[in-house]
């Protein structure tokens, strides 16, 4: 591992200032699970570290009058033990709870789980000049591709790994960040960007930009939600594909609905097909299968990995039937 | 079976206390005085040409005082049948091409970024089928298929069993490559004193790494001292590796200490992984249930080197050949070179493979004659009269723990009790529970494993009465970890007559232990424990001797009991061993013991039946284990709590290999692409079920306290066992392992097609 500066300013302005006045040279560090891995394998040479666990206004949790708002750098274990967060959004605290291990959510972050960079083996592996690294050449399409993507990829067919995305994004949160020119919120929907938008990153912050927060709206009183994720090493691993799924039912009927896919695109992968169907429906002639079969009509699946098609497709029909359940 | 006094009971484990409060030192954490750090350069390519190593950026990093490339002197000597110290060609990624010795380990890095290799690129292949074709490049002289020909083993005529068989039965199963995945990698710290040289490394058996280091580095055996500090687990895979050659050699070439730990990627892409196999078998089977001919034909890739791949090739054939009483078996092993991760030993040797199938298609064959499983196994397993047929070895030869020809009957075969004892405990044939959501299917199923009981090479142990009255046990065995340490300390006692407390264990060392085989091949309790109780039963004649002077009493009417001289008969302790001792006319008193283990008139194997309850997910596909039971025959148990640990962890790491663990490499690169424990997927506590293990506790006669083998056993046959439980679960037969979320949700969309 190369040698690095590890700065920990204590405000945001300090922490941006640090960050865009050596371009490149620079990156930044909060709970290090993905980061140091990658300092660790050479995938990034940073000459300075700049820490935003210092940065107070980043951490906690803070309950408003119709939403909450989640610090970027609140840990994922936080996250998964918050008894009134689980309460009243019970699918992000299933999300966190299944991210990793004790040890790892204890100083993994949500920002960095919504920032983290491709799992790919490819991308990890320091002998290939992958395009994610700035290559030319994307590994993943005619190499070993069991756990790459099945939906939506283009110039990479890496996956999204993150958790928590999904299901923020089932509850129609917002990320709020901070950088050069101030503060902006976005549609957490509209903060990812696949390959052939952003070829070293995964989201469409600016040099210097920081996350600073998710806000969540308080649900309606008639929703109801569900996280689920397949694995191969059941607990203690990232997404094979998952599913975060909410609806609103009104006399019987389903008036909201939104089907979000983890791994298995280059973003989280939102199913408007699936969506447009359930929408509308009487609860009773729901039909979970053709469902699945609309969440997954895009799917271009590539050598090794057509079985996620059918994965995804039960995950898909097994979230509508809980959801409907409940 | 006769009541003992230590052995039988569950003394607790020598070295636990050090591991748990972590005052044990591991190899890599030695220090030296004036010690430096080495680095590895692994090829990047999985077959070339080393042209030449520009070193002259390298040395000129500050803190660098040696390089080691394949174009020096030392760099020629070859060990382990076919392997350099480095050498000028690579033949897989993760070759070692290079090493460098700095003053930090940063230094050592950035010289080894320095080196500047130019590589030939070689055409390369890493599939064992494809490496065999007649147009494939040649990795090793003499081409790519190990010995130039097929290992053949035979009894009867199996063309004509086939012939004579109702039904013939047919499958190709499929056993990836993973790695034993050790906790601790590989480690060696390397000094010379003129020109004497002492080793400390992972070792698993120091007068064999003595061996190896003399012949690769010229060095005689004399001038070689070993020392195998506490063991970080291996399971086998840490042998014939170069790291400790790298040290030593950069060690002279310093002139300082030099140190060398492999990375974790480095451990799982140039350790020892365990042989891939493709087992084409074939079964002939009467309508009565009745097996006329087991035909198997087995493909492994041993990788860049041979390693153990002969014995590996050889074990994978015992399961077909001798589980079940068959008058016409035939096996046809063959061993590919190829540019892959050398394949090495790891727990079981290719028995775990040969077993899947055997297993598999035994479930399948009572299947298809309508006979439940176990009863099958009952109707035909081998019994205590061993195979029909006539012996053909000479009488007077010690029996091979694998045989091939019929006539000779086990010394002690428990294998009906075990499957017995086994089905009643996981409530065979009553219906299983069902799982409370409606896509977790449940199912149960079973294998049997036969396995070598212990007898392996030439042991020899010493033991020595000090003043103290205390025993000190000399023994070249390095316990590994699995406790061998404990078990031959408890035998010393019972066959000195003293507490176990008693007993110190001196080992690990090769100047200071007798010579000693490596503990391998389930054979430490068995072989390494015949030479301690011979040694200590000796000792106790000597010290008889002494009393009965020292007492005035004759000899035959004194025995030694819990360290006391006692009167035989009435038990009466007359004096205690320490006073004995501390009048002792010499300093102590010793007695040593060479044992060549085995007899000539019986087979002495291990038996076992395993059983599990698993239920499988139809919308993940992913299968978990929910209770799983273990039934033994290893004989008379020594320590029951340290073999109940060697059961439970050799079924939940074979877990791995049934269920999640790979070593992938990529095609078009030869590139191992999940050498890390977060992609290499091990079985983490979480996956492990309860486990019940029962001892079938037959007292063999050969054996040391009638006690068998029980290392490699327990990971023999999990794979069938699981395998064969999927089946019942969902009606679907798997043939290819690890059995993944993707394999399962394929087989059962094939199942819904069929349909």
């Amino acid at each position: 591992m190369n040698p690095f500066e590890f700065v920990e300013p204590e405000s945001l302005e300090e922490a941006v200032s640090l960050l865009t006045k050596e371009p490149g040279r620079a990156e930044v560090i909060a709970g290090g699970t993905d980061l140091l891995s990658e300092l660790k394998d050479g995938l990034r040479r940073p000459e300075r570290l700049v820490s935003l666990m210092g940065v107070e206004e980043l951490g906690g949790v803070r309950w408003e009058r119709d939403r909450v708002w989640l610090g970027a750098s609140l840990t994922l274990g936080s996250l998964a033990e918050d008894e009134r967060l689980s309460g009243e959004y019970p699918i992000l605290a299933q999300a966190a709870r299944s991210i990793a291990t004790t040890q790892i959510r204890s100083v993994a972050t949500l920002g960095g789980n919504l920032c983290q960079r491709p799992r790919c083996w490819y991308y990890r592996h320091p002998g290939f000049p992958c395009y994610k690294k700035g290559g030319v050449h994307c590994y993943g399409v005619n190499g070993y591709n069991r756990n790459l993507a099945i939906l939506g990829h283009g110039a990479s067919v890496m996956v999204h790994p993150s958790d928590m995305a999904p299901a923020l994004i089932a509850m129609d949160a917002r990320l709020e960040s901070f950088g050069p020119r101030g503060r902006r919120t976005m549609a957490l929907e509209d903060f990812f960007a696949g390959p052939n938008e952003q070829q070293m990153q995964e989201h469409v912050l600016e040099r210097g930009e920081i996350v600073t927060g998710v806000f969540v709206s308080k649900p309606p009183s008639d929703a109801r939600s569900v996280f689920l994720k397949a694995q191969d090493r059941t607990g203690e691993d990232f997404a094979l594909a998952s599913v975060a799924a909410s609806a609103s039912v009104s006399d019987g009927a389903v008036t909201r609905a939104r089907m979000i896919l983890g791994g298995v695109a280059p973003v989280p992968y939102r199913s408007q097909k699936a969506e447009e169907y359930l929408v509308g429906q009487a609860v009773k002639e729901v039909e979970s299968s053709k469902a699945a079969e609309l969440a997954l009509c895009h799917a271009r699946p590539l050598r090794h990995n057509g079985f996620k098609v059918i994965l995804t497709k039960n995950l898909v029909r097994h979230a509508i039937e809980t959801i409907l359940k409940q | 079976m006769a009541r003992l006094s230590v052995v039988g009971r569950s003394v607790v484990r020598r070295g636990l206390e050090e591991k748990l409060t972590g005052e044990a030192r591991y190899t890599a954490d030695l220090k030296l005085p004036g010690m430096l750090h080495a680095r590895v350069l692994l090829s990047p390519h999985p077959h070339a040409e080393v042209v030449s190593v520009d070193t002259s950026a390298a040395e000129a990093v500050p803190g660098v005082h040696a390089v080691f490339t394949p174009f020096d002197d030392e760099a020629s000597g070859l060990f382990a049948g076919d392997m350099r110290v480095l050498d000028t060609r690579v033949r897989f990624v993760g070759d070692e091409v290079a090493a460098v010795a700095a003053e930090t380990e940063e230094e050592a890095d950035r010289a080894i970024e320095l080196l500047g290799v130019e590589y030939r690129e070689l055409p390369f292949e890493t599939d064992a089928g494809k490496a065999l074709r007649p147009d494939a490049t040649d990795i090793h002289e003499g081409g790519n298929l190990w010995g130039g020909e097929p290992l053949v083993l035979e009894r009867g005529d199996v063309e004509a069993g086939l012939r004579e068989a109702d039904m013939v039965l047919e499958e190709t199963y499929v056993v990836a490559s993973h790695s034993a995945a050790p906790l601790e990698p590989r480690a060696a710290v390397a000094r010379w004193c003129e020109d004497r040289l002492t080793v400390w490394k992972t070792s698993r058996g120091v007068h064999q790494d003595r061996a190896h280091l003399s012949a690769a580095l010229g060095v005689p055996e004399e001038r070689i001292r070993v020392v195998g500090p506490h063991f970080g687990a291996g399971y086998g895979a840490k042998d014939e590796s170069r790291c400790a050659m790298l040290a030593a050699v950069l060690a002279r070439k310093a002139g300082r200490a030099v140190r060398l730990e492999y990375s974790r990627y480095q451990e799982f892409v140039a350790g020892r992984v365990r042989h891939g196999a493709v087992i084409e078998l074939k079964v002939g089977l009467k309508r009565s249930g009745e097996i006329t001919a087991i035909d198997n034909k087995t493909l492994m890739n041993t990788g860049a080197y041979l390693a153990s791949g002969a014995g590996e090739l050889r074990r994978a054939a015992q399961g077909g050949l001798y589980l079940y009483r068959c008058p016409n078996v035939r096996y046809e092993g063959r061993l590919a070179y190829t540019n892959s991760p050398v394949a090495g030993s790891y727990r079981g040797l290719g028995a775990p493979q040969g077993h899947f199938a055997v297993e598999a298609l035994m479930d399948q064959s009572a299947k298809s004659l309508g006979i439940d499983p176990v009863k099958f196994r009952l109707m035909n397993h081998v019994g205590l009269e061993g195979q029909l047929g006539r012996r053909t070895s000479p009488r007077d030869l010690v029996v091979d723990t694998q045989p091939v020809e019929g006539g000779i009957p086990f010394s002690s075969n428990g294998l009906r009790e075990c499957i017995l004892r086994g089905a009643e405990a996981i409530g065979w044939g009553t219906a299983v529970e069902e799982a409370v959501e409606p896509h977790l299917k449940r199912g149960v199923g079973m294998a049997t494993c036969i396995y070598r009981g212990g007898p392996g090479w030439e042991s020899t142990a010493r033991a020595v009465l000090q003043r103290d009255g205390k025993v000190d046990l000399h023994t070249g065995v390095v316990d590994v970890g699995q406790g061998s340490h404990t078990v031959l300390g408890q035998m010393a006692a019972e066959a000195f007559g003293c507490g176990y407390e008693e007993v110190r264990v001196v080992s690990g060392d090769s100047d200071v232990a007798p010579h000693s085989p490596i503990t391998a091949g389930s054979t430490a309790t068995f072989s390494a424990g015949l030479a301690v109780k011979e040694a200590s039963e000796k000792l106790r004649n000597g010290l008889l001797d002494m009393a009965s002077t020292y007492l005035e009493r004759a000899k035959d009417g004194l025995d030694v009991s819990e360290g006391f001289i006692v009167a035989k008969g009435s038990g009466e302790r007359l004096e205690s061993v320490a006073v004995l001792a501390s009048r002792m006319p010499g300093k102590f008193m010793d007695a040593e013991a060479s044992v060549v283990p085995g007899s000539a008139d019986y087979i002495v194997n291990s038996f076992a039946a395993h059983f599990a309850l698993v239920e499988v997910d139809l919308l993940t596909g992913s299968v978990s284990v929910v209770r799983y039971v273990a039934a033994h025959d290893s004989g008379r148990i020594i320590n029951p709590l340290a073999a109940v640990n060697q059961v439970e962890g050799g079924v939940s790491q074979t877990l791995g290999l049934t269920l999640s663990e790979e070593l992938v490499t990529d095609g078009a690169s030869g590139v191992t692409l999940n050498g890390s424990f977060l992609e290499h997927k091990c079985p983490t506590i979480g996956q492990y079920p309860e486990i019940e293990t029962i001892f079938v506790e037959t007292e063999d006669p050969i054996a040391p306290f009638g006690a068998k083998a029980l290392g490699e056993p327990p990971s023999v046959p999990v794979a069938a066992a699981v395998i064969n439980a999927v089946y019942n679960a969902v009606g679907v037969r798997f043939t290819e392992i690890p059995l993944t979320p993707d394999k399962v949700l394929e087989g059962l969309a094939r199942k819904v097609e069929a349909a």
